[in-house]
């Protein structure tokens, strides 16, 4: 009993710390640009920042009474209707007051990450080792908590990426507890609850809430050729030998058909208008290639856009600060769960293909390591969840029965 | 556990917000000023559309426009309003107006120090709808204003300069430029109609083509008139070798092909033959009738001579086969004539072509060059419009700076929070440790084994 209190009191001691250094570096961030002369935005000049942009639309907004205009030559999202709202609600354009909603969207992804922790240690059959369980707990806490980009670009400007990385590990987790619950009410109540939340994704970044869909799907499928593959032979590695053989198939078949689709070109194009805007980093475009012709092009920009800036990418203050903070941290994640592969549950899977096509998709549409170090974050907060869960579950404290169904591929 | 919260965390946070607030309290306060200018933006729309056109960067950075290949370079990057938060922003503008405010002295600072001060003491921010906020924070209301207002008018000054000195000067001389261009290509356009009228064969294709076909039609009509020359002797020949051989049973047949009319003389001759035959039976041979007899055959004879003897020497032909054939020679030899005569003429057309036709094409090529020249200077031209139009110079004061004697900074409550949750948060950390450190010495339920 007394174990049990303990345990909590090192949960609540670790979302504490967690919440107040939120609080710390959102306020300390904001203290700093004021200082600056910022006014509140970006403290050092790191690049272009939407934030200010989002927030001077916003504020047009609430001054000509008009929310959600046709605001397309501008971008974007449902953002800057979202602040707009909000300054009315409140009757104040404080930025501070503002930056409470990232600080609520930074909350909520912490949240919605130990839901799909639960997510996961639902997907096992047996039960799970308590004292596994609290340091899974403890560790995804600090990880997502203290995870750098996440902080910075929540709190650095007025982005909506902190509600974007809320709004996407929500969907994630209720998705996942959708697939591992085995109540079919309880089911239906996270489908019908992640609905909402994949449509908040959608108005904020609409092909983030297409990578889940798409993950999801891929999943399935991936799932389905599994069965098939179990039907004729018994054996783990040669059914996982099989789906990876069949998936690599039908990406090759798929990718020369979606090739020359408009919507592919236009994804293309848009991609080259980071080079017309001086917005390129990369200098990556895929016009006039062919898939074979694009394909170690596309490998050098999933590389840079997952893990980057790489070493002979770093060339401005930004690009080196990402680097410092960024590498040494998501490489400890990265190789965290590769090192544990043995041990990737079906339900890890799901998360891993979330990550997987998201990082995919960011890599064929991105071509600014900037924005790649904003985007990249809803693939590793994924990962980070995997981490958190395999960690403290090794083989050397798990028993064997646990192991007994853990693959790469689902179930 | 509240209480050990309360304890370790809350209080030492406490305490440092409560220290960090006091100490702000002696901070030096500032007081603020605004002003707002406005810059007109293009009519034809936006800044995004229209940077392609006038050359700027896109994408928002900063840099130089050039015109006329590099040749001219405009002040101006995005938006006016850019262009003037630079100048704002330049040691330039600083120093004039640490100089005309004496802040050397005010601050008791070397007057580059002043200007460093003042730097951070003046922002100049954009908008995307053109308008540009001047803030300055000071240590009085009225400072603030004066600066505000010394940099408002330094800002007129130097964009008046600048308008001056670059934009309206890019345009008049491409206006220049354009000019002597357009009358170039009048030239060129007038050479071009002549040669065009001079030179009806514009291409050497066509005259090769034309000298080719005239070659090919005298060859065709001499061909035929050497054939038709042929048919004409082998039948004259063939109506010789009838007439030489007059005493052939033939003969008359023959003679008759080659010159109807010697059908009838030669029935007249039979006849008076005849005539004669029947009056030498009926009279003697002295006797007047037999001569008159006589004499008529004789003369009949003659004449019948006669025609054989021409057309022994084919002068008495009037065949109309040989005729037609002659009059179709005549016809070919006036053909092949005339065919010759074309082809001389193309001769001469093909050699003197080429020339014609450097000369068309060196006209064409002046003209299209004078043409993609005014055409590339109109939009030289419209460049330096749209830029003048952005032109710094051209703003209105939307806001003027006023005293606001409220105090800006420093802002105490956010110094405190800062220091709260900060002290909070590192206080956290051991809090944390020491509760891990206690479940661990008191054992965690189902432990299975050590953690990895």
């Amino acid at each position: 009993m007394k174990a049990a209190v303990q345990s909590r009191q090192i949960i609540w001691a670790t979302v504490l710390l967690v919440v107040l250094v939120q609080l710390s570096v959102m306020y300390g961030i904001h203290l700093l640009s004021i200082q600056l002369g910022q006014g509140g935005f970006y403290p050092i000049v790191l690049g272009g920042d939407d934030g200010k942009f989002h927030y001077a639309v916003a504020k047009y907004m609430v001054s000509s009474n008009q929310y959600g205009g046709n605001f397309d030559l501008l971008d974007v999202s449902i953002w800057p209707t979202v602040m707009a709202v909000f300054m009315k609600f409140t009757g104040s354009d404080e930025i501070l007051l503002i930056k409470q909603m990232l600080l609520f969207g930074r909350l909520l992804t912490i949240a919605s990450a130990l839901l799909a922790l639960e997510g996961l240690r639902k997907g096992n059959a047996v039960p799970d080792n308590p004292k596994a369980v609290l340091w899974s707990r403890v560790a995804l806490l600090l990880l997502v908590g203290l995870f750098p980009s996440g902080m910075f670009y929540s709190f650095g400007s007025l982005y909506r990426d902190a509600l974007i990385y809320a709004f996407h590990l929500t969907t994630v987790a209720l998705v996942l507890h959708t697939i591992t619950d085995r109540r079919p009410g309880a089911q239906l109540t996270f489908f019908l609850l992640s609905l909402p939340c994949l449509f908040a994704l959608y108005e904020l970044r609409n092909y983030a809430a297409y990578s889940i869909v798409l993950a999801t799907a891929g999943w399935f499928v991936a799932r389905g050729i599994r069965r098939i593959a179990k039907l004729r032979s018994p054996d783990r590695h040669r059914q996982n030998r099989t789906v990876w053989i069949a998936m690599a198939v039908l990406i090759a078949l798929a990718v020369p058909v979606l090739w020359n689709t408009s919507t592919v070109q236009q994804i293309i194009w848009f991609r080259d208008s980071y080079l017309l805007m001086a917005g390129s980093n990369l200098r990556i475009s895929f016009t006039g290639k062919n898939p074979i012709q694009a394909a170690p092009l596309y490998a050098y920009s999933w590389i840079s856009n997952v893990i980057g800036p790489l070493f002979w990418q770093v060339r401005t203050v930004s690009n080196l600060l990402s680097f410092i903070l960024e590498i040494p941290f998501l490489s400890y994640v990265g190789y965290g769960v590769w090192r544990r592969r043995s041990s990737i549950t079906p339900a890890c899977s799901f998360l891993i293909a979330q990550a997987a096509v998201w990082f995919s998709l960011i890599s064929f549409t991105n071509d600014n390591l900037g924005t790649a170090g904003r985007l990249r974050v809803l693939g590793w907060h994924c990962l980070i969840v995997v981490f958190a869960y395999l960690v403290p579950r090794a083989k050397e404290i798990i028993p064997a029965r646990f192991l007994r169904s853990r693959t790469l591929v689902p179930a | 556990m509240i209480r050990r919260v309360l304890v370790r965390i809350l209080v030492p946070a406490v305490v440092a917000g409560a220290v960090v607030y006091v100490l702000t309290g002696f901070m030096p306060k500032t007081y603020a000023s605004y002003q707002t200018l406005y810059f007109p933006l293009n009519p034809a729309g936006g800044i995004g559309a229209l940077g392609p056109i006038a050359g700027a960067p896109s994408g928002g950075d900063a840099g130089a426009v050039s015109g006329l290949g590099g040749a001219i370079m405009y002040p101006l990057i995005g938006s006016g309003s850019q262009t003037a938060a630079g100048i704002i922003s330049s040691h330039a503008c600083q120093e004039d107006v640490v100089q005309r405010l004496d802040l050397a002295n005010r601050w008791h600072t070397t007057p580059l120090n002043a200007t460093k001060k003042l730097s951070a003491a003046v922002t100049a921010d954009t908008d995307k709808t053109g308008l540009l906020l001047i803030h300055v924070t000071a240590e009085s209301p009225d400072l603030c204003v004066a600066i505000n207002n010394a940099v408002y008018n330094y800002l007129k000054h130097r964009t008046s300069e600048l308008s001056e000195n670059a934009s309206i000067s890019n345009r008049k001389l491409i206006e220049q430029r354009l000019t002597v261009a357009q009358q170039d290509l009048d030239n060129a356009q007038s050479r071009v109609v002549n040669v065009m009228q001079n030179t009806p064969l514009s291409e050497v294709g066509e005259v090769q083509r034309r000298y080719l076909e005239a070659e090919k039609a005298l060859a065709d009509a001499k061909a035929s008139r050497d054939k038709e020359q042929a048919s004409l002797t082998r039948m004259e020949s063939e109506y010789h070798r009838m007439a030489q051989n007059g005493n052939d049973g033939g003969t008359i047949t023959a003679l008759t092909t080659l010159n109807p009319s010697f059908a009838s003389l030669a029935q007249e001759l039979q006849k008076r033959r005849l005539d004669l035959d029947d009056a030498m039976i009926a009279f003697s041979a002295s006797s007047p009738r037999v001569y008159q007899a006589k004499a008529a055959y004789e003369n009949a004879r003659k004449a019948s001579d006669q025609v054989r003897a021409d057309l022994k020497n084919n002068a008495g032909v009037t065949s109309p086969e040989i005729i037609r054939a002659r009059a179709e020679l005549a016809a070919l030899d006036a053909s092949v004539h005339a065919n010759e005569v074309a082809l001389q003429s193309s001769a001469k057309a093909m050699s003197t072509s080429p020339k014609q036709y450097a000369d068309s094409t060196l006209a064409r090529d002046n003209f299209e060059s004078s043409l993609s020249r005014v055409n590339m200077l109109k939009q030289e031209l419209e460049r330096a419009t749209i830029m003048e139009t952005r032109d710094p110079s051209r703003f209105e004061v939307i806001d003027q700076p006023y005293e606001d004697p409220a105090p800006t900074g420093p802002r105490r409550l956010l110094f405190t929070a800062v220091a709260f949750f900060a002290i909070a948060a590192l206080a956290a950390i051991p809090f944390l440790v020491g509760i891990i450190r206690a479940a661990e010495a008191t054992g965690l339920p189902d432990d299975q084994g050590p953690i990895a």
